[in-house]
């Protein structure tokens, strides 16, 4: 796993930073106050983000059962894990620690309880929309790539597994 | 109903994440897992050497002792799995749904380099439980053969499972990628009940008729 510094780090390859890497370097540090201010709005609102997300995604499931009929005790944990790692990952510009950290656990989990491709990708896609709804645009707006990003992985799935 | 405050720790997750699960002293040339465990890479010259070197000296028998070997390390490994499972999920081993109990599994077997592994429970009820693994090790360094390579592999399945559910259970390999099968995969049961396989493998059984076979034993 390489953050953004890491990854410039390893590009520089002994010399001194480009007048490019320079910039990125500048411009990320510069990003880091809207980043803090968006995942602290997260924070506040994680309570209230997992519980829509649960109940937007179950409702769109009903065939599924709760959570619990079906082996995944820990949803509301996981989704708070989640949406914890993806806030790391936005604060570090860095989506391979959420995806090591938990996402493709989680995916695995869902798949290993016989829920649907299709489901596991609407779990991640209810959650982004969760965040929407719950944060003031500009927040979401900071986040939303990253999010969408959860939603791909889980997509990439969908497809290697169709 | 929702609990958890923002500034609580959540358990959970793979504890076995890139980055966070093991480190390397470079100075005193020391790999360690988070649970303290010392680790170290095999490479694949290692891993043909040993695997030569056990065919050359135990002749017929090399399956065996690779079978003895992997399946006291499988003991070993799963007393550790239940341990620190316990530690990082808050609780123990056998609270898991299923569900989670294979995620944590596949995350033990992918990360330590051993392949993707999934467990098939549709054979529950004949005492039977069918374990694919993509990519294992041996079939991918051994080349074509006309027997599964793997016996270090099932030896390691069978010792965890045995270990875990207390239970004299045993491990055969049924398929294997280096045979030209599909797939490379292993079925865990009672010993007694898979006492008969590697003369099923010998007649050319495939693993459909292996569990068929397997089915119709009463023990």
């Amino acid at each position: 796993m390489f953050s953004r510094m890491m990854k410039l780090v390893n590009q520089t390859d002994s010399l001194y930073l480009s007048a490019n890497q320079q910039k990125q370097l500048l411009d990320y540090g510069a990003s880091l106050g809207r980043r803090f201010a968006a995942i602290r709005s997260l924070e506040r609102q994680e309570n209230a983000i997992v519980e829509l997300a649960l109940q937007a995604w179950q409702q769109a499931h009903a065939e599924l059962g709760t959570p619990e009929e079906f082996g995944w005790d820990s949803a509301e944990n996981d989704l708070r894990l989640v949406l914890r790692s993806l806030a790391i990952s936005h604060l570090m510009d860095d989506m391979d620690y959420a995806e090591a950290r938990v996402l493709r656990h989680l995916r695995r989990t869902l798949e290993f309880a016989d829920v649907p491709a299709d489901a596991i990708r609407d779990l991640f896609a209810c959650l982004v929309e969760a965040v929407r709804e719950k944060l003031e645009p500009a927040d979401f707006s900071q986040l939303e790539n990253d999010l969408q990003r959860s939603v791909a992985a889980a997509e990439a799935g969908l497809m290697a597994v169709s | 109903m929702m609990s958890a405050v923002a500034t609580e720790p959540i358990k959970g997750g793979n504890f076995y994440a890139e980055g966070l699960y093991c480190e390397t002293d470079v100075r005193r040339g020391v790999t360690r897992a988070r649970n303290g465990t010392r680790l170290c890479c095999l490479t694949t010259d290692f891993l043909l050497g040993f695997r030569r070197a056990i065919i050359d000296e135990c002749g017929p028998a090399a399956d065996l002792v690779f079978h003895s070997c992997g399946k006291k390390w499988g003991a070993f490994a799963a007393r550790r799995f239940d341990q620190d499972m316990q530690d990082f999920a808050g609780k123990p081993l056998r609270e898991f749904t299923m569900a989670e109990f294979q995620s944590c599994l596949a995350d033990l077997f992918s990360h330590h380099g051993w392949g993707v592994v999934r467990l098939d429970l549709s054979h529950h009820d004949q005492g039977l439980i069918v374990v694919t693994v993509s990519d294992p090790i041996f079939a991918s360094l051994s080349g074509p053969s006309e027997k599964p390579v793997d016996s270090l592999m099932a030896g390691v399945l069978g010792g965890f499972f045995a270990t875990l559910f207390e239970q004299d259970l045993d491990c055969v390999q049924t398929s294997c990628r280096a045979r030209g099968d599909q797939e490379s995969r292993f079925v865990i049961g009672l010993a007694a009940r898979l006492a008969g396989v590697p003369n099923l493998l010998a007649a050319g059984k495939s693993h459909a008729q292996i569990m068929k076979e397997l089915a119709n034993i009463r023990l």
